[in-house]
């Protein structure tokens, strides 16, 4: 009769697919049945929303894309609940992109606020899609000395005429540079922040998050941290979104995965423990 | 209505063709991957093009001639696919290394050095904070620790022997912290995925993957055949 296998040995045989399979149960009944676990609010959407409020109305803020699909869902609604804030505060938003998908995403987020982008009567007065600027960080030392070097929009408009660019003739006329990326955050500091003293604000993704504290508050005045940062900042701007719905999920899955982490542990230790007994 | 409806069925459906590979390795799972590799290749390629039209074409037609010179220096790039001129290509982009370490080296000096060392200069005492005396504490000694651990000239004993201990578990509670925030932001990768799942007509779809995968771990379990996990 073969022997029985401990509890050690049968936890290091578990399937991969089991443990999708629980993942995925875990992700998918709370976003079916939501619970509506408790969300607090974190030091660095706190500082990113108080500075917002703070702008006089009018302000121009930048508003930096560096969006891809690989980072969407966590950026998107970060992008979505900061630029219905942005509206609310009457701030001007000048939107660009420093990599190739990202105006993409800037249009979509107008789309999902404003309701309209380029078709909107506001489009030129209060918010502008500068669309893809090319060559990385060497075209944001040039934006930076010349923010009017766009002569054509995301959709093939000039630009000289649009009233919203004739308040920019320095990158310090930006009272706020926001930068939504799944990408490191110190080619902004270096370009825009030290060199000009343009304040930055970042909505990044979760990975990203250790690399800005280094930079909070001192060079970076806020930043949020992922799905979480997205949803915390749909609750301070009272527009629940798809984010704030994500959250319990998130949880859920979390608790999932402490949970194997000690027992995986726990089951590691008893091996040890009988096999030293043995 | 109805283009948004195929728009979430095709999303839905790609979504799920990625996901199979969670059971196996299939040509659903082929087909999507090399779908998304392309649709972002051509994206990034019209955009390019087009960047180079408004920027180029458009100016020299209107005869700032000036815009070519950018042009023509760029074009040996692509003597990168040629075996015997492939030397060429290195002038163009020898300019472009250049440009960019000068742009980024300066800035960063400041930036990541000076910049951060200013940060780290901190009060280790402050009555009115206790709070914020603990935060610069644990920095300070953080900064001093995670140096130490590097210092490799002299044998750590003593005083610096705890220091390095102390730098040790700094680092190993950032790395935590680090894959802690990756694995979290995974999960909201999934978790948007889910939520265009959970969108009305993807759910036959997903009624539909469920069955084919129901069918196929029968189908499996009958002959007796283990199939091959994927991770």
């Amino acid at each position: 009769m073969a022997k029985k296998d401990n509890l050690s040995e049968r936890l290091s045989k578990i399937d991969n697919r089991v443990i999708f399979l629980l993942l995925a149960i875990c992700l998918g009944l709370p976003l079916l049945i939501p619970i509506g676990l408790p969300l607090g609010i974190s030091t660095g959407t706190s500082s990113f929303y108080k500075y917002v409020e703070g702008l006089p109305s009018g302000s121009l803020v930048a508003c930096v894309y560096e969006i891809s699909a690989s980072v969407s869902p966590e950026v998107y609604p970060q992008a979505v609940a900061v630029t219905a804030h942005l509206k609310s505060r009457n701030l001007k938003i000048v939107a660009l992109g420093f990599s190739v998908t990202g105006p993409m995403f800037a249009d979509n987020a107008f789309r999902d606020v404003f309701g309209a982008s380029r078709e909107h009567e506001l489009y030129g007065k209060s918010f502008v899609n500068l669309g893809y600027i090319a060559g990385g960080e060497a075209a944001m030392k040039v934006f930076a000395t010349n923010p009017r070097m766009v002569e054509k929009d995301f959709y093939g408009r000039d630009t000289k005429d649009m009233q919203i660019l004739q308040e920019v003739s320095s990158p310090k006329d930006f009272k706020l540079m926001i930068v939504y990326s799944g990408d490191w955050m110190e080619p902004y500091v270096r370009q825009f922040g030290d060199p000009h003293g343009v304040p930055i604000a970042s909505g990044v993704t979760s990975t990203i998050v250790p690399r800005i504290m280094a930079f909070y508050p001192a060079k970076i005045k806020g930043y949020l941290t992922g799905l979480r940062g997205a949803a915390e900042y749909e609750l301070l701007v009272k527009r629940p979104g798809s984010a704030l719905g994500g959250m319990d999920a998130q949880s859920a899955a979390h608790l999932l995965i402490i949970g194997l982490v000690i027992a995986g542990n726990a089951g590691y230790l008893v091996g040890r423990f009988r096999r030293k007994e043995a | 209505m109805i283009s948004e409806s195929v728009s979430i069925l095709i999303s839905a459906g790609l979504t799920l063709m990625a996901f199979s590979i969670l059971y196996r390795e299939n040509r659903a799972f082929r087909i999507a991957e090399y779908m998304y590799v392309g649709a972002g290749t051509g994206y990034g390629a019209v955009l390019s093009a087009k960047y180079v039209y408004d920027n180029v074409w458009i100016p020299v037609t209107k005869g700032e001639t000036v815009w070519l010179l950018p042009f023509l220096f760029s074009l040996p790039l692509y003597f990168y696919f040629s075996k015997r001129y492939s030397w060429i290509y290195r002038i163009p982009m020898a300019a472009i290394i250049g440009v960019g370490t000068g742009v980024i080296v300066a800035a960063d000096f400041k930036s990541r050095f000076t910049e951060q060392i200013r940060m780290t200069i901190l009060p280790l005492f402050t009555a009115k904070d206790l709070y914020g005396s603990f935060n610069n504490i644990i920095i300070v000694f953080g900064v001093l620790g995670a140096l130490m651990f590097f210092y490799f000239s002299r044998e750590p004993k003593g005083p610096i022997r705890v220091l390095t201990t102390y730098g040790k578990y700094i680092l190993m509670a950032s790395f935590g912290a680090a894959f802690g925030q990756s694995f979290m932001g995974r999960l909201s990768l999934v978790i948007g995925r889910f939520q265009t799942l959970f969108e009305w007509p993807a759910w036959i779809l997903v009624l539909t993957a469920f069955g084919i995968v129901a069918i196929s771990v029968m189908r499996d379990l009958s002959s007796k055949k283990k199939p091959r996990s994927s991770a």
